[in-house]
């Protein structure tokens, strides 16, 4: 989209600029948060995982394993996740601001080998030139901050990865996916699907047919007048087969959707953007239960055809999976809390060592959405957030991780938990699957050990009756607690 | 920082008797396509007016200076920098300027600012304003 030159030259303004981040003058939050962290972390394990990796990238090391790699395995696990935290005296006050660091574990038959790469984002290469933060984050507030075009100037890349193509996509959400050589874990470039989709919000959670196409979504709610969603489909050769923008009921905040073989389903949750100035993305959101949740079930093969469901009020990062009921409703399952605290105060306290961790987790619930009743949500009982579950069989297993466990829930509704001996905290385990038949398979995923203070990686057998890891491979240092992964089999 | 090149566009001649040389410098701007800027008061900004000054320039350096006589009074600079030459301000799906722009005292407004956030008083002889481009 262009605008003609004698418009610009006749007054007009510059449009809805995507900047997510407010004013960022005194006072100093930034080494405020830094000098509070320092001062807990030591005496504090359960914070080390927040501490910031400055380097540029960790070169190849080999884990000590203890037990053995399934064959099954052999592949390479990739990561992303938050992890430059500091520049000088100046910390991010909330996790969703680290600059990503991209890891690579591989397991073949040798054992397990580490490296990890930060992703060299225009944002990381200018301030690593300038080397000091130079824009305000989601939710940091860093001193001196310089006006920003848009979105992509503060864009981390920090969320997830996902293979597509040659290339390993790290993703963020608010702004563009950046292409990795997924050997090396090099940058290769910022990626543009297309001349009017440059620079557009791109979720961190797209979903994949089995025919490779992908869909996703971009929340805007700065635009128009109560936000946008944009909607993608892609081709892993032919790129972008359809760009949409659909109007949203309010701009409320969307971090992951969900997916039947029918339809692509959102939910808006009441955690509401009201643009001020001066306030930072994060702090512009006011939570507005009395509003509601609403539920958008989209056609995938035509996005005209939808519809909107008011929906209880809730908060959520993450769906697991979702299934077609048949008379045309759906059914999901997704990792649910009562309050938006967790993005609006805790992802802020453990970054500024005024807490040790995050606060309740998430409960799994069942969200079913019928024509014409009311959407119901059943909980289960079940806390924990970053599900993993088994892509064929929607309904079926469902993993999540809660502190020092993971918490199973299996399709007869039983519960396992399974642990790693000793204190271990444990991250997304993303599954793997050994055969043909649903949910048989692996855990495989990351963790910090407490007593040691180094990171490790691991796996359960799904179909085992033991609780406790197939193999531990342990790091020779730490590594920052990361967000999403994806596993590619070698 | 680079060192400037200094392009002279002096355009529409103010009427009134006091003239000041504005110097605008223009920082971050990467090598390629041309650069716009108009000097515009309130009413220009609202494009109800035409702009006080303005230049246009081939992009030699990061950094360049341009020197336009602007009428004293209240005035606001905007700048479009036309990375691909096609004479319009390119936006995505959303509106956002996928090229670079920028506001005399680089306002770090949310959206696009207001002319009181870019306004300045423009008076004496000589006077300048530096523009980092976003």
């Amino acid at each position: 989209m262009a605008l003609p030159r004698r418009r610009f030259l006749a007054g007009i303004g510059l449009g809805a600029l995507s900047a997510r981040w407010g004013r960022a003058e005194a006072p100093n939050e930034a080494e405020r948060c830094y000098r509070g962290f320092r001062q807990r972390v030591e005496k504090a394990p359960r914070l080390d995982p927040w501490r910031s990796m400055d380097a540029a990238q960790l070169p190849w090391s080999r884990l000590k394993v203890e037990g053995k790699v399934p064959k099954e395995l052999y592949g390479t696990l990739f990561r992303n996740g938050p992890a430059g935290f500091e520049r000088g005296r100046a910390r991010y006050q909330h996790w969703f601001d680290g600059d990503g660091l991209v890891h690579g574990f591989r397991l073949d038959g040798h054992g397990v080998r580490h490296h990890a790469r930060k992703v060299a984002t225009e944002k990381w290469k200018r301030e690593a030139e300038a080397g000091r933060f130079l824009v305000s984050g989601a939710g940091s507030r860093i001193p001196d901050s310089v006006p920003s075009r848009g979105n992509d100037d503060g864009n981390p890349a920090n969320i997830s990865v996902v293979p597509w193509g040659e290339d390993l996509l790290a993703l963020w959400e608010a702004g563009s996916p950046y292409a990795l050589d997924p050997q090396t874990l090099k940058t290769r470039r910022r990626v543009t699907w297309s001349e009017n989709a440059d620079h557009l919000p791109f979720s961190a959670h797209p979903l994949f047919e089995k025919d490779g196409r992908m869909w996703n979504f971009g929340l805007a709610q700065w635009a128009g007048a109560d936000g946008k969603l944009v909607l993608y489909e892609l081709h892993p050769r032919r790129g972008l087969q359809r760009l949409e923008l659909l109007d949203l009921p309010f701009p409320g905040y969307m971090h992951s959707f969900a997916m039947t073989e029918r339809k692509l389903v959102f939910y808006v949750c009441p955690h509401v953007f009201e643009r001020a100035e001066g306030r930072l993305y994060v702090d512009s959101h006011r939570w507005r239960p009395e509003l509601g949740g609403q539920l958008l079930t989209v056609d995938k093969s035509d996005f005209s055809k939808r519809t909107w469901q008011a929906a209880p009020p809730g908060f959520i990062f993450h769906f697991a999976d979702a299934q077609d009921l048949s008379g045309g409703g759906v059914r999901m399952r997704a990792c649910w809390s009562n309050t938006p605290e967790i993005m609006a105060k805790e992802m802020r306290a453990v970054m500024c060592g005024e807490a040790t961790g995050l606060g309740s987790p998430p409960e799994v619930v069942e969200i079913e959405a019928r024509v014409g009743r009311d959407v119901a949500v059943r909980r289960t009982g079940l806390h924990g957030d970053f599900p993993a579950v088994d892509g064929r069989s929607p309904g079926g297993f469902l993993a999540v991780a809660d502190d020092d466990r993971l918490q199973v829930l299996t399709p007869r509704g039983s519960n396992r938990t399974l642990r790693v001996p000793g204190e271990v905290l444990l991250e997304e385990h993303r599954f793997v699957a050994r055969g043909g038949q649903a949910g048989d398979g692996w855990l495989l995923g990351t963790g910090y050990d407490l007593a040691a203070r180094r990171s490790i990686l691991t796996a359960f057998d799904l179909s085992s009756r033991e609780t406790t890891p197939v193999f531990r491979a342990t790091l020779k240092g730490r590594i920052p607690f990361g967000f999403h992964g994806w596993f590619v089999p070698s | 920082m680079a060192a400037f090149a200094c392009a002279l566009g002096v355009c529409a001649a103010p009427d009134a008797a006091w003239a000041t040389q504005l110097s605008v410098v223009v920082n971050g701007l990467e090598l390629k396509g041309r650069v716009r800027i108009a000097v515009v008061d309130a009413a220009g900004w609202e494009g109800k007016s035409p702009s006080l000054a303005s230049v246009e320039a081939r992009v030699t350096k990061a950094g360049m200076r341009f020197v336009l006589e602007v009428p004293e009074g209240t005035a606001a600079i905007r700048l479009h920098h036309d990375e691909n030459g096609n004479g319009e301000l390119d936006r995505n799906l959303l509106g956002i300027p996928s090229e670079g722009y920028g506001f005399s005292n680089n306002p770090k407004s949310m959206g696009p600012p207001s002319f009181k956030d870019a306004a300045f008083l423009v008076q004496g002889e000589t006077q300048t304003s530096v523009i980092e481009v976003r």
